[in-house]
């Protein structure tokens, strides 16, 4: 399979204060493409980027092999990608059913009829559906977190990006949500989810990256990943070789 | 009686007053603007309505079929063009092009019809209905009935129809809406193009109950200012409700204090309920 996402030596920041450094790296189609790397490494930030939240100051971004860099955010999202916050942002005025309802109409411009049941689809596969006539200023921390998962999905994206997504749950929720990102993964998504749990990333993704201070510093095989002596001097700050 | 036929009076003029800030509020809500030409725009429909009647000789009311259109058009591409433009830059940018804009209007309105009052003609202005002892002025009840019938249509528009749920979603969360796939701009636009509109009601409803001419905006931009602020600015049915509150100040404090309490209440608001009388 192809890439589906590239991003090709981008730098990118707010204001004057550049984090995204010469970052480049690409994910293959189908995959889940874990992201972890300490606070500020700009995880965040390359989500920012990859939406046209932020604008990079030089660099391309490749988006199934379309260069979506100048690209304004909602067209993003109607060529496919849809994304969680960390910190969820409901519609808060509306109930749960109508938030996924304006994802699902806009994200998508299917009828409102069609993207009705669409809608229901997804509040159900997210666990949402006894809830969908609640205001969502009104859920509690994990049913908007659900609630991120379902407005992102509303919008029927080819690939999905998850920010922090378990962070805050129980290890039963936390194992709840790995379920619900293997079923996206078997429905034919491709996922990108920065995580800071590494059990979570150890058994869920395919591909890992490491970031830190806005680099790559290292892409590959999970497990080769963590065990890696960079990864591990940036998490828990030793180095065994000196 | 004489009590209750004050707050008559006053309750009648609510929907009126709610009708002039119901604009201002829209845009306030949505597109977090302060919208200096506000009261411009209620001119401008007040003189289209007044040009309308008098050019096909038909009842006043019957002028909002063609104003009702034409200014959702004037504000859809003002805002797609001037003020969203002025949006990237900043607040204070936009801020400065409405307050520009209405400026504009004025000298415009006054090249083109001078400066003098001008008022549209009812058949029922003057007419009134006496119930248990209470005089009622037909001209009031119709522009309460015209006010409620607007508000509710636009209330249904808001909560039913898909344009009003982008819209507002894009209020409660712009950058959340944009990645929902919601076009801003095009919303912006949307809104704006809605709240002229409603400007175009209102200023049918200003040219009905009293005279206006190029310079009057003034006056209105200050009722919908007062009438949003306590209504909890973005808020349909605080509006509503704000509205009634200054209708019935203006009947109280008569044409002496009737300003004043409503300023008064204003800087208590402020100052007691920042987020308006229906504010969390």
């Amino acid at each position: 399979m192809g890439n589906i996402l590239e991003f090709r030596h981008i730098d990118a920041g707010y204001g004057r204060i550049q984090i995204l450094n010469d970052l480049s790296f690409s994910v293959e189609e189908g995959q889940v493409f874990g992201v972890i790397g300490p606070n500020g490494s700009g995880k965040s930030t390359m989500f920012n980027a990859l939406l046209g939240t932020i604008r990079p100051t030089s660099g391309a971004i490749y988006f199934d092999n379309i260069d979506i860099t100048r690209t304004p955010p909602h067209v993003r999202c109607r060529m496919g990608l849809g994304r969680t916050f960390q910190i969820p942002k409901p519609f808060e005025n509306m109930s749960v059913y109508e938030n996924v309802l304006v994802a699902a109409v806009h994200g998508t411009g299917q009828s409102e009829k069609k993207a009705g049941h669409a809608a229901i689809d997804v509040l159900k596969l997210t666990g949402l559906y006894d809830k969908r006539e609640m205001l969502s200023g009104e859920l509690p921390l994990l049913d908007r977190k659900r609630l991120e998962v379902a407005r992102a999905i509303g919008t029927s994206p080819k690939l999905l990006l998850l920010d922090e997504v378990a962070a805050g749950l129980t290890d039963a929720e936390v194992k709840d949500m790995m379920r619900l990102v293997k079923d996206l993964k078997n429905t034919g998504y491709s996922i990108i989810w920065i995580e800071h749990i590494i059990q979570t990333m150890l058994g869920s993704t395919d591909q890992l990256m490491c970031m830190a201070e806005g680099q790559c510093v290292i892409t590959g095989d999970p497990e080769e990943v963590i065990n890696s002596k960079i990864v591990q001097t940036l998490y828990l700050g030793v180095d065994d070789s000196e | 009686m004489y009590i209750l036929q004050t707050i008559i009076n006053g309750l009648l003029l609510g929907g009126y007053y709610a009708l002039i800030g119901i604009g201002m509020t829209l845009i306030l809500g949505i597109v977090k603007l302060t919208n200096l030409a506000h009261g411009e725009f209620v001119i401008i429909g007040a003189y289209m309505a007044s040009v309308i009647t008098t050019q096909f000789g038909i009842d006043p009311i019957l002028s909002l079929v063609i104003s009702v259109p034409l200014m959702f058009l004037i504000g859809f591409v003002l805002q797609y063009v001037l003020i969203g433009n002025a949006m990237k830059k900043g607040p204070e940018p936009a801020l400065l092009v409405t307050f520009g804009l209405s400026i504009i209007i004025m000298d415009a309105l006054r090249m083109g019809f001078t400066v003098n009052e001008k008022s549209i003609a009812t058949p029922y202005s003057t007419k009134s209905i006496t119930i248990g002892g209470i005089s009622i002025s037909v001209l009031n009840l119709v522009l309460l009935a015209i006010s409620l019938i607007s508000i509710l249509l636009l209330t249904v528009f808001l909560s039913r129809s898909y344009v009003g749920r982008a819209i507002r979603a894009t209020a409660d969360d712009a950058q959340a809406a944009a990645l929902s796939g919601v076009n801003i701009k095009k919303v912006y636009a949307v809104a704006m193009g809605v709240s002229m509109a409603s400007a175009a009601v209102a200023g049918l409803c200003v040219g009905m109950k009293s005279t206006f001419n190029p310079t009057s905006g003034g006056a209105y931009l200050s009722t919908a200012f007062v009438v949003v602020v306590i209504g909890g600015m973005g808020s349909i049915p605080g509006t509503l409700i704000a509205g009634f509150i200054f209708g019935l100040a203006q009947v109280i404090g008569g044409a002496s204090y009737g300003q004043l309490i409503s300023y008064i209440m204003l800087l208590a608001v402020l100052v007691f309920k920042p987020r308006g009388i229906l504010g969390k």
